[in-house]
């Protein structure tokens, strides 16, 4: 099997096939990480072909000088950025957004009445408490915990050393414990 | 080892990032200690909660409707001038000399062709220089009559004086 390197040079020389087959690599791992970051589903296919669109356009500048991956969530990372404070100035679309994709909010102790609303509410529930990250801690829990990439990577993208990743995630962890923990109890208590 | 400095160490603990020492330490606080054994279970809960969010699967052939939307953005470009430099992709140095070069040639043709200019002559130009011949053939001979409205006003003096 060819590598990500192999196949982006190929399409710097015009393969779009090679390109297409980068596609069928990353697009889903590139489409959750929007999702995480924006939790629409809709608008995350627009999203994450506008990440492929931006890597194809830039593709003949593209040198082998870190890994594919690193420099597609760099795109996705700057692409969700923007749709979030685009979103930010179209408050009342973001608040019909969350309750369309996620579902009812409410409380963590109603009773659920089926498997998909409580997995819709838990869904919510942790984009809310990924949503009150700053930034940085953020896009570090996400890409570490939901993309799987190590530190050093996600310090790549980031733009920043492992070891301010390390402490991104260890201070975002001990705010989602403490608005999560409700959830976390409910599921032990289940 | 006191409880806030155990909470530093317990994300670190279950990667196995920390030393031998300090992984010693931290188990002996976690089982003399119940607060951190308790906060330590809700850190994992918390972390393993965070799984219970569902990803979502890709909707119909993102591939083809990827390459669609190339299409539909070029078409809408219109494949202007400029990117067609762009899909060149000539490095910097190269556009620099090749804009040298044509603002010398530019400059070069000015100045030695400024010179030879050609003028174009149109027919009434030859009218206006056959009429102004004419007028200094009239000239060199003599005042004519028709051309005493001009001066000198002399003439007017002498009609009164005559009158």
């Amino acid at each position: 099997m060819e590598s990500d390197i192999e196949l982006m040079m190929k399409a710097k020389s015009g393969d779009e096939r090679a390109f297409s087959e980068l596609m069928r690599r990353h697009y889903r791992g590139v489409l959750n990480y929007i999702y995480r970051f924006t939790n629409n589903r809709e608008n995350s296919e627009d999203l994450a072909q506008e990440v492929f669109l931006r890597v194809y356009r830039s593709v003949k500048r593209w040198k082998p000088e870190a890994k594919f991956s690193t420099w597609l969530y760099k795109i996705a990372t700057n692409v969700c950025i923007t749709e979030v404070k685009n979103r930010g100035r179209e408050q009342s679309v973001s608040l019909d957004e969350i309750e369309e994709n996620a579902g009812d909010l409410g409380d963590p102790k109603a009773e659920e009445t089926d498997s998909l609303t409580f997995r819709r509410e838990i869904g919510s529930a942790i984009f809310e408490a990924l949503e009150s990250l700053p930034e940085r801690e953020r896009i570090a829990i996400i890409l570490c915990k939901y993309q799987g990439l190590p530190y050093e990577e996600v310090a790549e993208v980031i733009g920043c050393t492992v070891g301010a990743v390390k402490a991104y995630v260890h201070r975002g962890r001990m705010k989602l414990i403490q608005k999560l923990k409700p959830y976390s109890k409910e599921r032990e208590e289940k | 080892m006191r409880c806030e400095e155990i909470k530093d160490l317990i994300f670190e603990y279950p990667d196995g990032d920390l030393t031998q020492s300090e992984r010693l330490r931290v188990e002996t606080h976690l089982r003399e200690c119940r607060e951190c054994s308790l906060f330590l279970k809700q850190a994992n809960g918390v972390w393993n909660l965070l799984d219970r969010w569902e990803g979502i699967e890709p909707q119909g052939d993102f591939v083809a409707a990827f390459w669609d939307r190339v299409a539909e953005e070029d078409l809408k470009k219109g494949g202007g001038i400029f990117d067609f430099f762009r899909n060149l992709n000539l490095g910097w140095q190269v556009v620099v000399a090749v804009a040298t070069i044509l603002i010398v040639s530019v400059i070069s043709l000015n100045v030695f062709q400024s010179d030879v200019a050609k003028v174009v002559v149109t027919e009434t130009d030859r009218q206006d220089e056959e009429l102004l011949m004419e007028l200094n053939k009239d000239i060199s001979r003599g005042i004519p009559k028709s051309l005493r409205i001009y001066g000198p006003w002399k003439i007017k003096d002498e009609g009164m004086k005559e009158g």
